[in-house]
């Protein structure tokens, strides 16, 4: 029936056609005397009038997009909502073919159904004729909606296997994985990214607590809206948190990049670092751990960045960054992508969704007691999960940072060389440290066979407990996914976001992603 | 011969309108089965098939009584209006009562269109003479609905929600028509400049500020052409132009309170994305329909135009727009374009001032009232709410708009369009050369015939210059 209204809409406007172009000849009669001139241009006024209009209208029906104003109000269209077939919007799958949102028809109408519920729901959003449209709802609203398609589109697509146009939007997502994340922070509130690191591909992208994004009521949207823990927040992609320790592999390879070695030693005394002007020093956990314990810490004594790195020694790096100085540790961290406000969306999509908060850095002019903080991730540095988790794929991707994507059938970006391949090694080599060392901060990361390499953090924070951070790789040699785990205000890195990394990276292994073979 | 030859043309091609709206229902009907309704609906059959067979009647009546003149105008408007039903049609949802009356409007229309042409073909110098009381007609008009006349929605109604207004149109074109013309007495200045600034002036107070537009534009347009000066064009261009720049720039607060509404126009038209939810909101959402539509529409009955605010009257086009696409909103503007420029070489081939000044004023309401209202759809100007003459529902604006077109039909009728002979390209197609099509461009297309007037040029490009002096009376020589 589709085919047939659409070879019929052609066969109206052909007829149509048909119709007025032979009434659209109009000469003078042969021997009539030629118009008066004044007469003449009354045609030519009238033609040139709808020539205009034709030309706004042809604006309006193939480009409206150039007009900032309709691209602010693009989603005020109602017919968006109001879909009149189960045709009208495509489905969501995962990188497997797996449905994620697809349309039902209840008795309110057609409404999209998200299969995860709660477990997708930040990512996935919703498009709700009240509430409007979040997530990859929002942000691929061109891709997903079909409900006008030109006929020849229609026709095109008669006698193909799985009509195009109605098939599935397939995501990058990997079910598996991002399942075990939401479950691994319930009760929670946190963020859990997993990319893959070679390619760019979000594997999972979690946020806590979630919502369930097909019960939205105007009541519980009220609820929702006013919760303390903001659980309508994608704290993902929206949550700026400092990355504490995490942070620590930035410094590295800016440091790496500046001739210092692994090798580098440095004394860290007990009572910690404290920057040239500054009064109040910069400690360490076992230091903070022994003054509320009352035992006596004798400090790490002389260490090289390989035990820095494995033991989370803030002073080495304090004192390291600063002798670094602002600009070079600034233009590290830009080298990341910290400041830039990454989207999963490809490049030239007019979106707002789906998009990350662009994080913060120090100025290079900043006073050395700002840029010895800076160097641990604390202080000016704010990042989002989704940064922190492009950091662990750059430094996985031996220094290629592939910019993050979503869309299975999206091209691959350009990568970004954020580091060279050595440095990048050897940052590698410092993060798998901190798992195998027997004082490493993420030695809950061993999983056997599976080598892992990671970076804990506990980032420090004026509003309560230490946000609690893990970013990593998995496998450390052949590296195939990268993540990055946040608990707000979870304490220890080592102790709230492990685990969580330890779940996720289980169910990776069990989806075939950690084994020697190849994609799943 | 019983059946007169001379209008074969407007019979094929009425059957062919008849054809294309038949196509568009079905179309209609495809949609509305897909989403679960009724298909055909056997009233809304009645209903257009009562206007194709009212269109084939006023054709054989036009026929019958020899009317001459151009055989396209009423199939163009026919398909147009029968376009305006369709939409009309369309947009009836199953809780919409059958409304019977509302459809009377059809042979009322039709029959309007045959009355005027019967009226006027033959006494076109009493019309003429008549100028004046058309202008005291309308006058009168206008100050019984200031007296009489229900405000809504900013507009004033007659009773029964009726716009007397309307019937300004014509009685201002017979008015202008019969009195520009050139030499005038002082006296008669005074009187006719007194009558018509209070007509302007009762229309502002009412603030129908799309007919103040219309008039304004058809008084320039009557003058430029009685007196062959573009001068008069311009000023009428820099006028309007300075108005929206006053009003561009916030100027209501220099003209008071009157301006406030044109001023809220021009803001929505100007920026509507600043207030979507209130001033712009039409505009943005005829701005969606437009999007929706794309380049092939989404089929008649496809589109959801019933989200536009007066999608059935002002904002019509956007229904169009999103139904059939920008390719057949082009060819609706062709069926448009078409129409009005045979009515305007209707004026041109018409030898007595009047009657030119008569077509003139007809075609260019209607090209004024289309370019305004189209213009106000897509943004090109600020909304005026003007009606779009034939699809616009809306009883008055259709009946007076038919009105118009028997004038004209009127003014045309001792002209000869010999149809075949305007198209030598037609003649030269051996499929379609019946022997009777030839028989009509026999006085003015075929060699011999071109020879005996005396112009031995290329028969089917004479040389201008030579024709021109050859022809002194070209009208005569077809009788």
């Amino acid at each position: 029936m589709d085919y047939a209204l659409a070879l019929w809409r052609l066969v109206c406007l052909a007829i149509l056609a048909l119709v007025v172009f032979p009434l659209l000849r109009c000469r003078r009669p042969a021997g009539a005397p030629p118009a008066p001139k004044s007469l003449a241009a009354f045609s030519g006024v009238v033609s040139l009038g709808f020539a205009l209009v034709l030309a706004l209208q042809a604006l309006w029906a193939l480009a409206p997009e150039v007009s900032s104003g309709y691209r602010a109000c693009a989603t005020l269209d109602r017919r968006t909502y109001r879909l009149r077939s189960p045709h009208d919007r495509r489905a969501l799958a995962d990188r497997a073919g797996t449905p994620l949102v697809v349309n039902v028809t209840s008795e309110a109408g057609i409404v999209r159904q998200h299969i995860f519920g709660s477990r997708i729901a930040h990512l996935l959003g919703y498009h709700h004729a009240r509430f409007g449209q979040t997530g990859a709802e929002a942000a691929c609203n061109t891709e997903l909606s079909t409900a006008r398609r030109p006929a020849w589109a229609i026709l095109g697509s008669l006698g193909q296997p799985g009509n195009p146009l109605t098939s599935p939007l397939r995501l990058t997502l990997d079910t598996a994985i991002q399942c075990a994340a939401a479950e691994a922070l319930n009760g929670r509130i946190g963020a859990v990214v997993v990319l893959a690191p070679t390619t760019g591909e979000v594997l999972a992208l979690a946020s806590a607590p979630s919502f369930d994004p097909d019960s939205l009521t105007q009541a519980s949207f009220r609820q929702l809206r006013d919760d303390a823990r903001r659980p309508l927040l994608n704290r993902a992609l929206a949550g700026l948190y400092p990355p504490g320790s995490t942070y620590k592999p930035v410094t590295a390879a800016a440091l790496l990049a500046q001739g210092y070695g692994p090798g580098t030693a440095v004394t860290v005394p007990p009572e910690g670092y404290t920057p040239p002007g500054d009064s109040q020093p910069i400690r360490d956990h076992e230091a903070s751990e022994a003054a509320r314990t009352g035992h006596a810490w004798a400090g790490h004594g002389r260490l090289d960045m390989r035990a820095a790195m494995a033991m989370s020694a803030n002073g080495y790096f304090a004192a390291l960054g600063n002798r670094l100085g602002g600009a070079a540790l600034c233009e590290a961290g830009r080298a990341f992508g910290i400041d830039r406000p990454w989207a999963l969306t490809p490049d030239g999509w007019q979106t707002d969704d789906l998009l990350a908060r662009p994080g913060t850095l120090p100025d290079p002019r900043d006073r050395p007691a700002v840029v010895a903080r800076a160097a641990i991730g604390q202080g000016r540095v704010l990042v989002t999960p989704l940064h922190m988790a492009l950091v662990a794929a750059a430094v996985a991707n031996h220094g290629q940072l592939m910019p993050p994507r979503l869309l299975l059938e999206a091209p691959a970006a350009q990568p970004l060389v954020v580091m060279t391949a050595p440095i990048a090694d050897k940052v590698a080599g410092l993060m798998r440290c901190a798992v195998t060392d027997p004082r490493g901060t993420a030695r809950g990361l061993r999983m056997g066979a599976i080598p892992v390499a990671a970076k804990t953090g506990s980032a420090e924070n004026d509003k309560g407990a230490p946000h609690a951070w893990v970013i990593g790789f998995a496998p450390s040699d052949r590296p195939r996914l990268a993540f990055a785990v946040l608990v707000e205000h979870g304490g220890a890195g080592s102790k709230a976001a492990v685990p969580i990394a330890r779940a996720v990276l289980e169910a990776a292994r069990r989806g075939g992603w950690l084994a020697a073979g190849g994609t799943p | 011969m019983s059946r007169p030859a001379d209008r074969r043309h407007e019979g094929r091609w009425l059957r062919q309108v008849g054809w294309c709206l038949a196509a568009f229902y079905v179309a209609l009907a495809g949609h509305r089965w897909l989403r679960g309704g009724v298909a055909f609906d056997p009233r809304e059959v009645a209903v257009l098939g009562g206007f194709i067979g009212g269109l084939h009647l006023l054709h054989e009546a036009l026929a019958a009584t020899r009317l001459r003149g151009d055989q396209a105008v009423v199939p163009l408007v026919g398909l147009l209006t029968g376009l305006g039903l369709l939409m009309r049609l369309r947009l009836a949802t199953p809780e919409t009562a059958w409304n019977w009356h509302e459809w009377l409007i059809i042979p009322a229309a039709l029959a309007a269109l045959a009355g005027s042409v019967w009226a006027c073909r033959r006494h076109l110098t009493t019309v003429e003479a008549a100028g004046w009381l058309a202008g005291f007609l309308a006058l009168g008009l206008l100050l019984f609905v200031v007296r009489h006349g229900v405000s809504f929605r900013g507009a004033t109604f007659g009773p029964g929600r009726t716009t007397p207004t309307e019937l300004l149109k014509p009685l201002m074109v017979i008015c202008l028509a019969g009195f520009l013309k050139r030499p005038r007495a002082l006296w008669e200045l005074t009187i006719f400049g007194a009558l018509f600034s209070a007509v302007l002036l009762l229309l502002v107070k009412q603030s129908d500020l799309g007919m103040v537009v219309i008039l304004g534009a058809l008084t320039l347009s009557l003058w430029f052409v009685s007196t062959g000066q573009s001068r008069w064009l311009l000023v009428g261009l820099s006028g309007a132009a300075v108005v929206l720049l006053l009003l561009s720039m916030g100027g209501s607060s220099l003209l008071g309170s009157a301006a406030q509404r044109p001023q809220r126009r021009v803001d929505a038209w100007l920026d509507p994305w600043q207030d979507p939810h209130g001033n712009g909101y039409q505009t943005m959402q005829a701005v969606f329909a437009q999007r929706a539509g794309g380049l092939d529409g989404a089929g008649l009955g496809g589109g959801q135009a019933q989200l536009v605010p007066l999608v059935r009257s002002d904002f019509a086009w956007a229904e169009l727009a999103e139904d059939l696409g920008l390719m057949g909103c082009a060819l609706v503007l062709c069926a448009y374009l078409a129409l009005y420029r045979r009515g305007y070489r209707i004026a041109s081939l018409a030898e007595h001032p009047f009657r030119q000044r008569l077509a003139v004023g007809c075609v260019t309401v209607l090209a004024i009232q289309t370019l305004l209202n189209l213009g106000g759809v897509v943004r090109l100007v600020p909304i005026t709410g003007i009606t779009l003459p034939f699809i616009s529902h809306g009883g008055s604006s259709l009946l007076v708009s038919y009105c118009l077109i028997g004038l004209l039909l009127a003014v045309g009728d001792d002209l000869e369009f010999a149809e075949t002979s305007a198209r030598p390209g037609r003649r030269d197609g051996a499929a379609l050369a019946t022997p009777a099509d030839s028989e009509l461009g026999a006085g003015a297309g075929f060699d011999s015939a071109c020879g005996a007037i005396g112009a031995p040029g290329a028969p089917r490009r004479p040389a201008g210059g030579r024709r021109r002096g050859a022809s002194g009376a070209p009208h005569g020589r077809a009788d």
